[in-house]
């Protein structure tokens, strides 16, 4: 069988390197790739993603030090999504730390494994006794993500994937892994494996998501994604603060750990009052407006009071959205008082908004319920309420 | 800032002040106020409460608001502080707005 990268040269639309590793960015067309995650299934190659593995008796300590969160929360098959800050106490990057019998595994997207090799090497200092391999190039992942994507991923793995709570995996033979995660909002499993071994899962999938109206997606969908459900980016949010409290990241940091790295500047700042944050902002108006732009201003009668860190088009809420950076005062959700003053000099009327912007359709859906494919079973809790209500 | 815009944050703030308090205390958070921010997940990740936390909160919004969840409302109110915050304010101030 040819390699996954082979099949995706072939066959994706678009082709985009990050992190030095080529996966798609787009299969087929906007639209129907983001629909696929929102209503159905994506299927994606997330292989870019920085994977090593720490072994030894001082693995725990060298990551406990080497990341904001607390990984000692973290038991067999459960994994922590955390930050990991530099000396100042800015965010480098987002990260899931996976344990596996006290193995653990670091996968993290937005550092290229030279980086994150060094960064781990950085913190080591007297924890000796702990060997880092890294994963990145011999492991692929390959991710099935959206409301029935656990029913697919029953298909293959078995019923156990529903009793798989969120950030948990399984260990499975040969070095792969079943992760539930994503940064989107829906149902999500990453399937981390020996690259020999993508391509056929790919094909599987494929074959197997047919029926569930999956769509084979690249990343470029996951600017919006991610601006729907924000998630922390350096080409996004970052641009603008890699501060955790201006951010809302709060609760990725553990502050009463004894130690790790960017805590001492982390606990000055927290003495400090906070003068700008993060916060969402849907446009009044429905539609596309490419008049909007990063950078906009934000006014409320004629004062400025931030800028748009991250905007655009969400086709759930058809309207454009934003992640807004005000003055602290001013930085709270459910205000209809702001505006955005586009670079025509046109003012786009709007709401700040508590995040995640909508209800994903993954809520809607109870594995235990509800089937995307079993004719005897509701699709959602929606069509359940109605018939419901039809037979009241 | 006009007093009309000044009055509907300071509501806001009062609500998310309420709300973080009680939380801390009722479901022993080791967090600070100030180090919970609004747009925090309650479930998953985030505060990371479980079932037992959920029927919690629903004592909370009786217990400190006055609001009595009815069966078959919408759980999504319960996804992050914020979203909490606007359930409290939509169920006890809407009507008076």
């Amino acid at each position: 069988m040819e390699t996954l990268s082979a099949l995706h040269e072939a066959n994706a639309k678009e082709m985009v390197e990050k992190n030095g590793i080529t996966v798609p960015q787009s299969y087929s067309d906007f639209d129907k790739e983001y629909y696929a995650l929102r209503k159905n299934i994506a299927l994606s190659d997330y292989s870019h993603y920085t994977k090593i593995k720490l072994e030894g008796d001082e693995a725990f300590d060298l990551l406990d030090f080497a990341v904001a969160g607390d990984v000692a929360e973290i038991r067999d098959e459960q994994s922590l999504y955390t930050v990991m800050l530099d000396d100042k106490g800015e965010i480098i990057t987002d990260l899931y730390v996976m344990n596996d019998d006290d193995t653990y595994i670091v996968l993290a997207e937005h550092v290229d494994d030279a980086t994150m090799m060094s960064l781990l090497e950085e913190r080591q200092g007297d924890f000796e006794d702990v060997e880092i391999t890294s994963m990145t190039e011999s492991h692929a992942i390959v991710a099935i993500e959206g409301p029935y994507a656990w029913e697919l991923a029953t298909e293959i793995y078995g019923m156990d994937v529903i009793g798989i709570p969120f950030l948990g995996f399984i260990a499975l033979e040969d070095e792969q892994y079943l992760l539930r995660g994503g940064k989107h909002g829906e149902y999500g499993f990453k399937v981390i494996l020996p690259q020999e071994q993508a391509a056929t899962l790919w094909a599987d999938f494929e074959e197997k998501g047919a029926r569930y109206e999956l769509v084979k997606a690249g990343l470029g969908l996951h600017s919006i994604s991610r601006l729907e459900n924000p998630y922390f980016t350096p080409q996004g949010s970052g641009q603008l603060s890699r501060d955790p409290r201006e951010l809302q990241l709060q609760w990725m940091v553990r502050y009463d750990k004894e130690e790790f790295v960017g805590r001492d500047a982390l606990l000055e700042k927290r003495e400090q009052p906070l003068e700008n944050k993060m916060v969402g902002f849907v446009v009044e108006k429905e539609g596309e407006d490419a008049s909007i732009a990063v950078g906009d201003k934000v006014v409320c009668d004629g004062e400025e009071i931030g800028s748009i860190a991250t905007v655009g088009y969400s086709p759930t809420m058809k309207k454009m959205i934003a992640q807004a950076f005000l003055k602290a005062d001013y930085a709270y959700a459910g205000i209809s008082d702001y505006a955005i003053k586009a670079a025509d000099g046109s003012e786009k009327a709007g709401e700040t908004i508590a995040t995640p912007f909508f209800v994903n359709h993954s809520m809607l859906i109870n594995p235990n319920e509800h089937s995307f494919v079993n004719p005897d079973k509701f699709r959602n809790m929606i069509e359940q309420l109605e018939a419901k209500k039809a037979e009241a | 800032m006009k007093d009309s815009l000044k009055s509907t944050i300071d509501q806001r703030k009062a609500v998310l002040d309420e709300v973080k308090k009680v939380l801390i205390e009722r479901l022993n958070l080791y967090q600070e106020p100030q180090d919970i921010d609004e747009d925090t997940p309650l479930f998953g990740s985030g505060l990371r409460l479980d079932s037992v936390d959920a029927t919690e909160v629903v004592v909370m919004l009786d217990m400190s608001f006055g609001i009595k969840v009815e069966e078959g409302t919408d759980p999504s109110f319960m996804r992050s502080i914020n979203k909490l915050v606007d359930f409290i304010i939509e169920q006890k101030y809407s009507d008076a707005a």
